[in-house]
């Protein structure tokens, strides 16, 4: 199996509502769980309250499908406070398809996954390229990691060189403004450069 | 007090160089409006950070005029390229742009700014008027009440949000819940630190605000093509006669204004509900309904003049109760809170000359959006030409490195990316992330509060409904809450 159609079998398979409404349960299940170890149980009151809301609302969505239709409809509907009159939702809706089609037009003459024709999606690429800007940003800095940043971010979306140059002078030049403005010290890393350069 | 205070409040917006701070945050409130995907939430959470070196008074200013011409500047891209900046300005698209194609671009353009500095001027200048009895109201409420209140706001928010009022519910406790990461209010006991000394301090709002909007939305941004507009814009039409044509329309603005004033008010409806009002309601008032959508100026004017009067109304909640009525207030009212300010009694009595301040300054800056608005609008055109892939990158390093500045806390920077990772998943799956914000901004309000009630009662739950305002508020909760559901079933019975 191709990479590619290993990355496209992944993302078809990975529900993102599912994944975060996993987060959510095991999340909140934790904190209620750990409420039963303070000392104070004053402290604990808050947590439980907001923790117990969020672990059954989780619940009742991951299993919405399972539950009686008087059930299922009461978790899934909107209230429909102030829902927009039939007819703007028309109008609404008009505008919104036009941009959908021409924006499904653009992606099927370029690629399924990219806009710039690359083999994995836009928004996973930009999750991994920030990821990767925070890691490298505490290794030895954010001041020398946003420069690296720009250029990573402009040549995945194929910008011009200069144009990825300019911004990669502007993003240093927002740090350093931030750590001259602000004291903050932006060129120190957590692992290299520790005593910073400025 | 209050006649004081405001004589203060006068010569302190006067003072330079408050009206400069005036000045730049429209513009960069306009800049963020006219760019689809950026608006008002987004720039002003890039900005909260840069505001750490001045003052309250004028870190607020900035916020509040970067609010308002936001508003303003959302319907740029609306009537140019049919796309609107802001959701405030959606209904500006149906008649705007129609007026663009038939060669009434700067006309449309010069309406929407007389229309937003009228409607936002009458908003303001009524909370103005209407302030001493806040400060009266606000003065009646009490621990218990400010509790109920931040439920009060976020059971409002999971009725007016899209989606299920469910997933709304979750959002909101999901917010309240990491907040309570850390040192507990009016207690020793640390809460999920396991021992890390950046987490003693809990997850910082701001960066919750940055990572919900910022990353959120560009990682929904990188996704789409290119730039906003293809090609060139044609700006033709006429100043003079846009300004006089909206100006011929008291009637329309007036109630258009008052329209945004009161959604504004609720919290969670906002002016991406407002508009749709009032434009409905210019239109069912017209005596050419038909005309609306090709271009009748009514539509503009009545869109605009509600999503800048959604700002007064919006205030209301968020410095009496601190409830924020939107997604930009919500970052407001972190503003306020990282600058040391409360929402509640201390902004109506000993900070009431700051509260007078930023409400003056408002006013002034409506003024300056007509004078803006008019004269540099053919440049602000051009940043809907801008190509996205510039936007991104930058905003999203303005993000990182703001993150960082907060309190040169990697726990910052992380909760940036893992709350806006977060947010993109509850973006495209309907959630609210305004009742998840609203969660993060009011959770250490509504704990402390919380706490305060019940050490009063000796841990007893009836102090939320022993008096009669704390009665009608948790009545109010219940009815809000249950309410969606029951009337259904009661129209189907009476039926």
């Amino acid at each position: 199996m191709s990479r590619k159609s290993l990355y496209r079998r992944l993302s078809e398979q990975f529900d993102q509502e599912r994944f975060l409404l996993i987060v959510l349960i095991l999340g909140s299940g934790f904190a209620l769980a750990e409420t039963f170890r303070f000392d104070i149980s004053a402290a604990a009151r808050f947590p439980r309250l907001t923790g117990s809301v969020v672990f059954v609302g989780a619940l009742l969505l991951f299993f919405s499908k399972y539950l009686p239709e008087s059930l299922r409809a009461v978790v899934e509907e909107s209230a429909g406070v102030f829902e927009a009159d039939e007819e703007f939702e028309k109008r609404q809706q008009g505008v919104e398809e036009q941009q959908q089609s021409e924006a499904d037009q653009v992606e099927s003459d370029r690629n399924e996954f990219s806009t710039v024709g690359r083999p994995i999606h836009d928004s996973v690429f930009t999750a991994l390229v920030i990821t990767g800007y925070a890691a490298v940003g505490f290794a030895v800095g954010i001041l020398w990691a946003t420069p690296l940043f720009v250029a990573a971010y402009g040549y995945w979306f194929k910008q011009p060189w200069y144009l990825t140059g300019v911004l990669a002078v502007i993003g240093f030049a927002i740090a350093f403004g931030f750590m001259s403005v602000l004291g903050v010290p932006l060129d120190r890393g957590e692992l290299f450069l520790t005593s910073g350069v400025f | 007090m209050a006649f004081a205070a405001f004589s203060e409040a006068l010569s302190i917006v006067f003072t330079w160089p408050t009206p400069l701070w005036v000045v730049i945050g429209l513009t960069l409130g306009m800049i963020a409006g006219a760019l689809p995907g950026i608006g008002s939430s987004l720039g002003m959470a890039i900005v909260l950070p840069l505001t750490l070196p001045l003052g309250p008074i004028n870190a607020i200013i900035l916020l509040v005029s970067m609010y308002s011409g936001a508003m303003y500047g959302g319907s740029i891209s609306a009537i140019l390229v049919n796309v609107p900046g802001t959701g405030g300005a959606a209904a500006t698209t149906f008649d705007g742009y129609p007026m663009a194609k038939q060669g009434r671009a700067i006309d449309a353009l010069s309406m929407s700014a007389t229309a937003s500095a009228v409607g936002g001027f009458l908003s303001v200048i009524t909370l103005l008027l209407i302030s001493p009895i806040l400060i009266e109201a606000v003065l009646l409420f009490g621990s218990p009440e400010y509790f109920l209140m931040a439920i009060l706001g976020l059971s409002m928010i999971t009725i007016v949000a899209d989606g299920s009022m469910v997933k709304g519910l979750v959002a909101g406790a999901a917010g309240l819940l990491i907040t309570t990461i850390g040192i507990a209010p009016n207690s020793p006991e640390l809460r999920y630190t396991y021992g890390s000394l950046g987490l003693y301090d809990g997850i910082d709002f701001i960066a919750a605000l940055i990572g919900m909007f910022a990353i959120a939305e560009m990682l929904k941004l990188a996704g789409q093509e290119g730039g906003i507009a293809d090609g060139d814009i044609d700006l033709t039409g006429s100043t003079l006669s846009g300004v006089k044509e909206t100006l011929s329309h008291p009637g329309t603005i007036i109630k258009s204004g008052y329209i945004g004033m009161f959604i504004g008010a609720i919290p969670g409806a906002g002016a991406t509900v407002s508009n749709f009002l009032a434009y409905g309601e210019s239109m069912r008032s017209s005596d050419d309904p038909g005309s609306f959508g090709n271009g009748n100026p009514l539509g503009v004017i009545s869109s605009e003049a509600s999503n800048n009067g959604t700002i007064g109304g919006s205030l209301i909640p968020t410095i009496s109760f601190g409830i924020p009525g939107s997604g930009s207030t919500a970052v407001l009212l972190g503003g306020l809170l990282m600058h040391g300010l409360r929402p509640g009694p201390q902004l109506f009595e000993t900070d009431l000359h700051i509260t007078y301040a930023f409400l003056i300054a408002l006013l002034i800056g409506n003024i300056f959006i007509i004078l803006i608005g008019v004269l540099v609008v053919t440049r602000l055109a051009k940043l809907t030409l801008i190509d996205t892939h510039i936007i991104i990158p930058m905003i999203l390093v303005l993000s990182m490195v703001g993150g960082y500045t907060l309190r040169s806390n990697w726990v910052d920077v992380i909760t940036v990316l893992l709350l806006g990772f977060f947010g993109y998943i509850m973006v495209r799956k309907d959630y609210s992330i305004i009742a998840f914000v609203l969660g993060v901004v009011l959770g250490p309000i509504a704990e402390e509060n919380l706490m305060r009630s019940l050490q009063i009662s000796g841990g007893s739950y009836d102090i939320f409904v022993t008096e009669p305002l704390s009665l009608l508020i948790t009545a109010a909760i219940v009815l809000i809450l249950v309410g969606p559901y029951v009337k259904p079933a009661l129209e189907k019975r009476l039926a």
